[in-house]
């Protein structure tokens, strides 16, 4: 495969940053030749735009990143290259996350969406110089927001163009529901998509479900950090360099986290634990909600899911699917009453509940406390690394 | 949100030095700083009859901007003298503690106007520059 090793891609996701805030575009190639060699122009004498901005209001145009062409050696080749941005943290701390339509037809964030869709202009025609280079190899590079982006325009190249391009994220967060990741994981191929993230970075561990990584299956590249509180600086790309530096991909392949599979997430619900909210029990969180799931659904669909509409917050939805499980089938009763208790355990409250208690304002309200507390520690956990002066 | 005063980020490190053109000092140049974090804050100041001058540390507060992002600043002194005008100074600062750009030590450099534009990084942070200051530039990471 034509892929980038990781030294490559983090160099790139980490340029992004210099490169598009460097005032000049000659002083921009200055520094890519003298990083890199001469092996890429940037396309257009432009930087890629796109309108920025939190929920409810965007933005002016900002400069979002770079479209690289290759030349020498990497002839045939072209990177496009995306950056994170500030807003990021307002669209993650949002309580109704809302979703929209990515090309392929599937639910992603709509704020990943909008940002990507108001570059799309850009990447259309960019699509058209690629076409007279002859460019046999497409990259999508990003970090953070970037890496959110950089997935999103993958998905774009696939089913708008038919193309296959070859995508690498660093610390992103979670871009769409199941049946996206479960398309991109497919269409685009695990063996292409390289989403790299360290343990205590809190920014891959939201948006929380029914929000998916990509890809579904197959390897993702899990980055030991120290200690269990999301810290700062392991989402700054100074720390992914050196994670990654003179590494390949088989190798960070290698680390792996925790391994998480039906057994051990029903160890995990049942077991007592510790409380309070921490990146790993989020983690095992977002999987004992859909261990759970699959207990109540049977196989049902997810994509079930939108049709609530959009007066229906996410967790007004999981209370739903949860209550009706109780209700309906045999066995799952038991699984609903453990994740709430467990949830209530984390939350620090009290857990002496029976199954005859789970109703579904009873499980709406410890699932809305449960939404409020991981945006709360996100946004702590944010304005720690806004302390540093660091990354996000 | 509880954020303290703490989240303050330099964006620019104290600089003092010299500027010659051709050899001579450039007396009562004036000298115009921008720096851009999330918007455009400009100052400026004077070179005395040596062509010496100095520019104060220009800070931050993240607070300012809601919340955080991967630190980029850009810095760009432009330097208007004898109906010319030289851009002494261009880069972005990477990372956001004081006086990054040389390594911990006071930034004290010597601009030469006739010079060739020269590009260092430092810090993971890109200046190109008329100047020299007393600096290790990064080792070089070959990746490609």
């Amino acid at each position: 495969m034509n892929n980038l090793n990781p030294s490559q891609a983090a160099a790139l996701a980490d340029d992004v940053y210099s490169l598009t805030k460097l005032d000049s575009l000659k002083r921009a190639m200055t520094y890519m030749k003298d990083e890199y060699g001469d092996i890429f122009d940037i396309w257009s004498n432009d930087v890629l735009k796109g309108k920025t901005g939190g929920p409810g209001f965007i933005k002016c145009r900002t400069a979002f990143g770079f479209c690289l062409i290759g030349k020498n050696q990497f002839a045939g080749q072209v990177v496009i290259l995306f950056r994170g941005t500030q807003y990021l943290a307002d669209w993650l701390t949002n309580l109704n996350v809302s979703v929209s339509s990515s090309s392929s037809g599937r639910s992603i964030h709509d704020g990943f969406n909008k940002s990507f869709k108001s570059m799309e202009t850009q990447l259309m025609s960019f699509m058209g110089v690629m076409n007279k280079h002859n460019v046999h190899t497409i990259h999508c590079v990003g970090h953070s927001l970037g890496g959110a982006l950089a997935t999103i325009c993958a998905d774009w190249l696939k089913s708008t163009y038919g193309r296959l391009p070859f995508l690498y994220s660093y610390g992103s967060p979670r871009v769409g529901l199941h049946s996206f990741a479960r398309h991109m994981t497919s269409s685009i191929g695990a063996d292409r998509i390289f989403r790299a993230y360290h343990k205590t970075d809190i920014v891959p561990c939201i948006p929380i479900w029914p929000f998916y990584h990509t890809p579904v299956s197959g390897t993702d590249y899990y980055l030991p950090s120290p200690g269990m509180i999301p810290m700062a600086k392991y989402h700054g790309m100074d720390k992914y360099i050196d994670s990654v530096e003179d590494k390949t991909w088989e190798e960070l392949s290698g680390l792996r986290a925790e391994s998480k599979n039906d057994t051990s997430i029903a160890q995990w619900l049942k077991e007592k634990g510790a409380v309070g909210v921490t990146v790993s029990a989020l983690g095992w969180l977002h999987q004992a909600i859909i261990f759970v799931l699959k207990k109540c659904m049977q196989g049902a669909e997810w994509l079930a899911l939108r049709t609530f509409g959009n007066n229906f917050t996410f967790m007004d939805q999981l209370s739903y699917i949860l209550t009706k499980g109780i209700n309906v089938l045999e066995g799952a009763a038991s699984w609903v009453l453990y994740l709430v208790k467990k949830i209530m355990h984390i939350l620090g409250m009290i857990t002496s509940v029976k199954v005859e208690d789970l109703n579904l304002q009873f499980i709406r309200g410890v699932l809305r406390n449960l939404q409020e507390r991981v945006n709360q520690f996100t946004r702590d956990a944010l304005s720690k690394v806004l302390v540093d002066g660091r990354a996000v | 949100m509880g954020l303290s005063d703490t989240g303050k980020v330099c964006l620019f490190s104290k600089m003092s030095g010299v500027i010659k053109l051709n050899g001579k000092p450039a007396a009562n140049a004036r000298l115009v700083r921008t720096v851009n974090h999330n918007k455009d804050i400009t100052d400026e100041t004077t070179s005395d009859e040596n062509g010496y001058f100095e520019f104060d540390a220009k800070f931050t507060h993240s607070l300012t901007s809601m919340l955080p992002q991967e630190f980029a600043a850009s810095q760009k002194i432009n330097v208007h003298y004898d109906g010319k005008t030289y851009e002494m100074w261009s880069g972005v600062k990477r990372v956001p503690e004081e006086n990054s750009e040389s390594r911990g030590k006071p930034l004290v450099v010597e601009c030469e106007l006739s010079s060739e534009e020269k590009l260092i990084k430092v810090n993971r942070s890109p200046i190109f520059s008329l100047c020299t200051w007393d600096v290790e530039p990064d080792k070089k990471r070959k990746v490609f």
